[in-house]
């Protein structure tokens, strides 16, 4: 009995003081992992059962909820028809191009970078779809980023929070163009060259301007969250909420807009291109 | 010969069981509730198969919870063996104690082990000492009229 206690006393001792004992932890550890996984089988199955065994009720809530949305939706594609008549009408009257037509495909997201600072995910469409690289590529909420490479059967999608992207917008309310750019951050998006002067707010929608002729217009990119005006610096820093839930959705729409070419006369096609606010391009009042 | 070895077995399976169930971790709000099972397996051979058993089983099997358990190594070691040796003491009067009898000192046997557990990781890591502590003593009293049912069962048909 004292020899056993005095033993115990010494492997606490050397436990705590070495690292001698280690290499037999680890042993002994992955020897009891089958009895682990063995031990956490009916926390798996519960979690199985609960994600494949949906209850027929809830199924038919789920159906339910999704007819009444069909049902909405569809009202409102009535009156986008209406509108985009009156939309073509009007760009008429200002002889501006046609309004654009756009065709989507569906696509699911299969692989997702590995390197946490490279937002790149992989979807299931290829060159065999007609996926083609620049192609812009969104969700139910909004833009999501492009094509950067296509294989036959995959593509490779930059998101437009990575670091390496910027993307062309321009405020909905006014149409001030400016640049956002990724940070490597899911939740953030920053805003390039905003000088101090320019009218900006908080919730602020920012959509695709179509400057550079690689994303259609229009569509939404992120609502402003933060402005931060720092004395003594050119440019305010404001951030952006992206509105697609970019590393959420697992299905996503590649965009086909048959593009009538763009006079590019009067368009800064260059991403990087500086931004005037004062100037305006007659040509792209998008 | 052939006895014996089947005892051994069932010896085995029981401690590879008790193991499967302390690695159970359950919901959040049940882990200061969970029973030291290992240990009461323990206990029913020390008391039931004294000839075979002693505390250097004792002292092993804790061992091997510390090495599982990322105890540190002799902290389980020692408790089993205290535990252990005054069970032995006990041994001869608990065999004729009824069921809830047993159930009581089971649960001062439990009580022991977690005040040795608790005051060495007091020693290495400080903290607090919380009355969850006796908790596994009460779950104990529950889950050991099942253990010894069903060991006990199998034990006879072994013999």
């Amino acid at each position: 009995m004292l020899v056993l206690l005095a033993l115990a006393l010494a492997l606490l001792f050397v436990d705590r003081n070495t690292r001698w004992l280690d290499p037999t932890r680890a042993w002994i550890d992955s020897a009891a992992q089958p009895l682990r996984w063995l031990s956490n089988t009916p926390s798996n199955v519960a979690k199985w059962s609960d994600q494949n065994l949906l209850s027929r009720s809830e199924l038919v809530a789920d159906n339910q909820r999704l007819k009444t949305e069909v049902l909405v939706l569809k009202g409102e594609v009535q009156r986008v028809v209406d509108l985009s008549v009156e939309n073509a009408r009007l760009r008429n009257l200002l002889s501006a191009r046609e309004l654009l037509k756009t065709r989507v495909l569906v696509a699911e997201l299969i692989g997702v970078s590995t390197m946490p600072l490279r937002h790149q995910v992989t979807i299931n469409r290829g060159a065999r779809d007609g996926v083609f690289v620049g192609q812009a590529v969104l969700d139910g909420d909004g833009l999501m980023g492009q094509v950067i490479a296509v294989d036959n059967d995959r593509s490779q999608v930059m998101l437009i929070s990575d670091a390496r992207h910027a993307i062309p917008v321009q405020i909905a309310e006014f149409g001030t163009r400016l640049i956002a750019e990724g940070t490597g951050d899911y939740q953030r998006l920053q805003l390039r060259h905003v000088p101090p002067t320019l009218n900006i707010k908080e919730h602020d929608l920012l959509l695709s301007s179509g400057l550079g002729g690689r994303f259609p217009a229009g569509y939404p990119v992120g609502r402003v969250a933060t402005i931060e005006r720092k004395s003594g610096q050119d440019f305010v820093e404001v951030t952006v909420l992206p509105t697609a839930q970019l590393n959420r959705s697992r299905h996503l729409l590649l965009l086909f807009t048959e593009v009538n070419p763009v006079p590019r006369g009067g368009i800064d096609s260059d991403i990087d291109g500086d931004i005037n606010n004062n100037e305006r391009d007659k040509a792209d009042v998008d | 010969m052939s006895t014996r070895r089947l005892s051994l077995v069932l010896v085995l399976t029981s401690l590879l069981v008790a193991l499967v169930f302390s690695f159970g971790a359950g919901r959040s709000e049940w882990l200061y509730w969970k029973p030291p099972i290992v240990l009461l397996v323990a206990l029913y051979w020390l008391l039931f198969e004294p000839q075979t058993f002693g505390l250097v089983f004792a002292f092993t099997l804790g061992l091997l919870v510390d090495f599982v358990s990322g105890a540190p190594a002799g902290e389980s070691a020692m408790a089993f063996c205290v535990t252990a040796y005054w069970a032995q003491t006990l041994e001869h009067r608990l065999l004729h104690f009824t069921i809830f009898h047993q159930c009581l000192l089971i649960a001062g046997l439990v009580v022991v082990y977690q005040l040795i557990s608790v005051a060495i990781d007091l020693a290495i890591h400080g903290g607090a000492l919380q009355l969850a502590l006796l908790y596994p003593a009460l779950s104990a009293i529950l889950v050991w009229p099942f253990i010894a049912g069903v060991l006990g069962r199998l034990h006879r048909r072994s013999l």
